[in-house]
């Protein structure tokens, strides 16, 4: 039996999905949920196999996975329905931590296989051959930086804002050199490749508190 | 003609005495990409060169330990500009 959740206020996709999936012998899939806090209720309750979220809920996604999934046992795979799996929204969606990413319109045979694939961890979105090459990081943009100090936290803020080396170095008082070095350490200890990684994971680095915070009992 | 560009640096030389540091970081790839180097030595001086380096210097890179040249533009010992032309790879 596969356990699952969806998500998804007011979303054609969510909907299609239960529509799809209720009726499933083989499918546990309680109804929808319509908030991030419902979703964090529901996996924090039952153990889940798999969360399904539509497009426009990636960001919910991102930071679950950030925040509450590392406190979970055995937490669930995170897959991402939808009517239009483009590559830009693979890729997005890869960044954000997904596992896998299901085509709404796939035979419903063919769909359950590929949760359960999913789930099991058999099929990964990163092994997708469309985004095979392009330098994208797993789970990037759901993951803490680290920083080896304050220094570097503030260096991440200002490339964060998307300002130049030069300007960063003159407002930080260092020399270009030092600032250069910096940023080479900062991005090899975050296992990235370019600067523009580095800019885009911190600046989409915020906490919903909601779900940091744990439930009232 | 232009007089003599570059002048071979005793082995005595020290790195210390002409930068501050002697691992600088190359940007390439549009800015993307920060690659960190260790000077071995600062091998030349060079006076009206093209591009207005100041010094070429045997570096390796500090990822991999592959080996390369440098050319630097050292301004008050600090690097400003530098380009690395790979010799050795590692293997």
């Amino acid at each position: 039996m596969l356990r699952i959740c969806i998500a998804g206020w007011n979303s054609t996709e969510a909907d299609a999905a239960y529509s799809l999936l209720r009726d499933r012998p083989d499918v546990q899939v309680p109804p929808i949920r319509s908030t991030g806090a419902e979703v964090v209720e529901a996996l924090r309750a039952t153990p889940t196999d798999a969360v399904l979220f539509p497009t426009d809920w990636i960001d919910v996604a991102r930071s679950i996975k950030k925040i509450v999934l590392p406190a979970l046992d055995t937490p669930p795979s995170l897959v991402l329905v939808t009517h239009s799996p483009r590559l830009a929204i693979r890729a997005r969606a890869l960044s954000c931590g997904f596992d896998g990413a299901i085509d709404l319109s796939t035979d419903l045979e063919q769909l359950v296989m590929s949760l359960n694939r999913i789930a099991n961890a058999s099929i990964r979105l990163e092994n997708d051959e469309d985004l095979q090459g392009l330098g994208i990081i797993p789970g990037l943009l759901a993951r803490d930086l680290v920083f080896s100090d304050d220094d570097d936290a503030s260096l991440a803020d200002l490339i964060a804002t998307g300002v130049s080396d030069d300007a960063i170095a003159r407002a930080l008082g260092w020399n270009v050199q030092v600032l250069r070095n910096r940023i080479a350490e900062l991005l090899a200890a975050n296992g990235m490749t370019y600067r523009t990684q580095l800019a885009v994971a911190h600046a989409s680095s915020a906490r919903i508190p909601d779900f940091a915070r744990p439930l009232a009992e | 003609m232009t007089s003599r560009r570059y002048r071979l640096l005793p082995e005595t030389s020290r790195t210390s005495d002409l930068v501050e540091c002697d691992e600088f970081t190359v940007v390439t790839g549009d800015g993307e990409i920060y690659t960190s180097f260790t000077i071995v030595r600062i091998t030349h001086e060079a006076t009206d060169a093209r591009g207005a380096w100041t010094h070429l210097a045997e570096v390796t890179r500090i990822t991999d330990g592959a080996v390369g040249k440098a050319r630097l533009r050292i301004v008050a010992r600090v690097i400003e500009e530098s380009t690395v032309t790979m010799q050795f790879e590692s293997e």
